[in-house]
């Protein structure tokens, strides 16, 4: 009998993940083995977790942050056999646990580094460029990790397509009319160019600001306007940040908006905007759709939020795509479990991984065809 | 239009051996000088290139190569004329063994003359190429892997050898294979690595010239247009969003389900290469594979299909099969070629050679700046910093890359 499983409108935008799970349960990749996931526990993961359970895994899921907490979705994972752990303090019973495979969010790089004597794990994946951030910086990694976060599936079609997306959608959702509006897209790395490329596609005025000069370059050549970040302030209806670093805007800046711009941040870092200074400094705050609208010395400035609060306002990746870097984790996963794995360290997905989830969801798109 | 009976003669499997008899030597070949226009040309295209033009004013200044004897194999365009008036400036003395003598452009070939630097054509000492070596004792290589092949076989031609730079992923892949085998213990620079070259130089560059080379060769409307693109990588990605820009309909095939994916998030079509001729009006093939469009695509192009290759290798579309099975070949000039198969007009682009360098002049100076500037850093690295190098490929550093990208923003009047 097939589980029934919860968030099924999510689940059904998951096609490669549900395809994996009917092969997965056939194949049995990961039996015997004891996966650790620190994951985001949304609708989404439980997709992952089910595919994992499929393959014959005992699952330890470890929530990555509170703030992206689901309840609904812990109790189907549960439901479906996973052991979730709300957190936080999570590191005994990680250790505990002793995982033979691991999806990292840089927590279990950083527990294994500090531990004098911890557990054999055969490898794992690490998910997005903070966690990579935090795997670089924990030290001594004793075992391998696959970087899905700079796979070619995750960078060129999810993350850039999903956020390109998702950013529209947040400013949508605000109530911004796009088209003619003067827009500044603050970083132009992956994320930046598509976040430009899609408010361009709906009619804005896009300039961008870079500290770096080949991506600004690339801007050019793309045929943005290039603009020093004082200068885009000054004439910006909307703003984006997509930056990598943080204290990117800071009260100064935010002082030179005109009154009514609209920002939002989507780079992972909550200092990004200074949202703290900007709310000191205002002497007035109201609630309106997708944030809050300050008064800051008689100009009014929104700055978008993301659910519950958060500082990222493109959060909501869509899953049709969360789908293919969740195929990748598993894919990795099952590929550790059943071939040796490779030496300790960071590693790029092995392109067949990263193809053979380009190849499935070509199928489910009904392209099979379009290959040889 | 003219109607003749003329059979093309599809340029030769190598870049090195040069096609029979194409007609752009011809100027070259008779020493003609270079009309007024020509030269004016020329003096635009370098002011296009003013990171180059940066580096030159600089090396003039300090001669960091003087006295040392570099040989290049690379197109002779007014592009790389630029290169090695720089390289000249800088101290050195030249060889420059033209890539391909169908893409030799004659006003490049006057100047270099003009500025006493030796070009190796078929009509200034025909002695084979590793002769010309030996007596000229290079130190240094700019090149498409046919100067490290012939080094690579003298001892003592390598024993001199400080390093080389390539420029193409071929010319990259030769290096390699001659330094895994141990027969060439000096270091390369690949300059095609640099992200200038994937982000900026071929989707910009190659994607403008393959659309403009369409327009300028056939006078083709592209709005509306059915365009199939082969192979979606770094080339494929850019002519397939130009095409997009000029409002056709783009169809991308490609043989790796990452790249597909990839086309169609970027709002494209994809389909195989067997089901989409049928429907298509253009077709660039941007593999740089071989034998793509073959024999037994050739029932199903369509009447009036635009049809070519931008791609390394000038086989990649079959043009002998084209040939045989035409009822009649027609230059219409240009660079094109009309074939009729049973009935059917094929229109053929720069005789399977890369279309955009036939039909257009090739990429854009202003985009070539960057990497030919990139050659003169990589070089100089060469000669300043042996000990940090090691024999075999050495990683481009990419602090060069930012150095040409903020040279250029100023250029350009961004400040970065
Ligand atoms: N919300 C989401 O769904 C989502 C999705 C993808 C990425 N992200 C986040 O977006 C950010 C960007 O990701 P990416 O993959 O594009 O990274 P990236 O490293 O490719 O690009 C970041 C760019 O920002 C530029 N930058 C750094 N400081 C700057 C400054 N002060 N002013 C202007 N530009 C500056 C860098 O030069 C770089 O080009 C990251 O923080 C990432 O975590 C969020
Ligand atoms: N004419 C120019 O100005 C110019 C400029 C840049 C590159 N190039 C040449 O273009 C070629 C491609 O360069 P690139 O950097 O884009 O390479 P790339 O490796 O990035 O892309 C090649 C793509 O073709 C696909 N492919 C391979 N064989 C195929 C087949 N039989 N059918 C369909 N797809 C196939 C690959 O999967 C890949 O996606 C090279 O030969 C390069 O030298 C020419």
């Amino acid at each position: 009998m097939v589980e029934p499983i919860d968030g099924g409108a999510v689940a059904a935008r998951m096609p490669v993940l549900a395809r994996l799970a009917r092969e997965f349960a056939t194949d049995r990749p990961l039996a015997g083995r004891r996966v650790a996931a620190a994951l985001n526990v949304t609708p989404e993961a439980t997709a992952l977790v089910r595919v994992l359970l499929a393959g014959a895994a005992e699952v330890l899921v470890v929530s990555s942050k509170p703030t992206t907490f689901d309840p609904a979705a812990a109790e189907a994972m549960g439901r479906l056999g996973a052991r979730v752990l709300p957190g936080p303090d999570t590191a005994k019973e990680v250790l505990a646990f002793a995982p033979d495979l691991v999806v990292d969010n840089g927590s279990v790089a950083e527990l294994w580094a500090a531990e004098p004597d911890p557990p054999a794990v055969v490898g794992g994946t690490v998910h997005s460029q903070h966690a990579l951030g935090r795997v670089r910086r924990a030290g001594r990694l004793p075992f391998p990790l696959y970087t899905v976060t700079e796979s070619a599936v995750k960078t060129t079609v999810e993350t850039a397509h999903g956020t390109g997306q998702a950013a529209l959608r947040g400013l949508i959702d605000a109530g911004v009319q796009i088209a003619g509006k003067r827009v500044l897209v603050v970083g132009f790395g992956v994320t930046g160019r598509a976040v430009a490329d899609y408010l361009r596609g709906c009619h804005a005025r896009v300039a961008v600001a870079e500290v770096a000069p080949v991506p600004l370059l690339q801007a050019v050549h793309l045929g943005f306007e290039v603009v020093g970040l004082t200068t885009g302030l000054a004439t910006a209806d909307v703003v984006v940040t997509v930056t990598d670093a943080e204290r990117v805007l800071d009260l100064d800046h935010l002082r030179l908006l005109p009154d009514g711009a609209v920002l939002g941040g989507i780079g992972h870092a909550a200092t990004e905007i200074d949202r703290a200074g900007l709310a000191a400094a205002a002497d007035r705050v109201d609630p309106v759709p997708g944030g809050r609208r300050y008064r800051l010395a008689g100009r009014h400035l929104t700055l978008l939020e993301g659910a519950g609060g958060n500082h990222v306002f493109a959060g909501i990746n869509p899953p049709e795509l969360m789908d293919l870097s969740l195929a990748l984790h598993a894919l990795c996963l099952a590929r550790l479990a059943s071939t040796g794995p490779p030496p300790a360290g960071l590693h790029p997905v092995p392109a067949e991984v990263d193809a053979r989830v380009a190849r499935t969801k070509l199928a489910v798109l009904g392209l099979a065809g379009v290959l040889p | 239009m003219t109607t003749t009976d003329t059979h093309p003669t599809p340029a030769a499997g190598s870049t090195a051996a040069p096609p029979t008899d194409p007609p752009s030597t011809d100027a070259a070949r008779s020493g003609a000088r270079p009309s007024a226009s020509a030269t004016a040309r020329l003096r635009l295209a370098w002011r296009q290139m003013p990171v180059l033009a940066a580096l030159r004013r600089q090396v003039r200044a300090d001669r960091p190569l003087l006295g040392v004897p570099v040989a290049a194999a690379m197109h002779v365009s007014t592009e790389t004329a630029h290169l090695m008036v720089t390289l000249k400036d800088a101290g050195a003395r030249l060889l420059l063994h033209p890539s391909n003598l169908g893409t030799l452009d004659p006003a490049a070939v006057a100047e270099l003359r003009r500025r006493a630097i030796r070009v190796n054509l078929p009509d200034t000492g025909s002695a084979p190429l590793t002769e010309q070596l030996a007596a000229f004792r290079p130190r240094l290589l700019t090149d498409n892997g046919t100067l490290l092949t012939a080094c690579a076989d003298v001892p003592e031609l390598a024993g001199d050898l400080l390093g080389a730079t390539v420029h193409s992923r071929n010319a990259e892949r030769t290096a390699r294979a001659l330094a895994a085998a141990g027969r060439l213990p000096v270091p390369v620079i690949p300059v095609a690595d640099s992200v200038l070259k994937s982000a900026v130089e071929t989707p910009a560059g190659t994607g403008q010239s393959t659309v403009h080379a369409l327009v300028r060769a056939t006078g083709v409307q592209l709005g509306g247009k059915r365009a199939v693109v082969v192979g979606y990588g770094t080339a494929g990605t850019g002519i397939a969003r130009y095409l997009q820009a000029m409002r056709c309909r783009v169809t991308v095939v490609d043989t790796s389900a990452v790249a597909c994916l990839r086309a169609l998030a970027d709002g494209h079509a994809v389909g195989a290469l067997d089901t989409v001729l049928a429907e298509a009006d253009i077709v660039v093939v941007a593999t740089g594979t071989r034998q793509v469009v073959t024999d037994r695509h050739l029932d199903l192009l369509p009447d009036g299909v635009l049809l070519g290759n931008i791609g390394h290798y000038p086989d990649a579309i079959d043009v002998p099969a084209l040939t045989r099975a035409a009822d009649r070949v027609t230059a219409l000039g240009g660079g094109v070629h009309e074939y009729l198969l049973a009935g059917r007009s094929v229109f053929l682009l720069g005789e399977g050679s890369q279309l955009n360098h036939v039909c257009a002049g090739g990429n854009s100076s202003e985009t070539m700046d960057l990497t030919l500037s990139l050659h003169v850093l990589c070089l100089l690295h060469l000669v300043r910093r042996p000990d940090d190098l090691v024999p075999g490929l050495n990683p481009l550093p990419d602090s060069f890359s930012e150095t040409v990208a903020r040279a250029k923003l100023r250029a350009l009047g961004h400040v970065a």
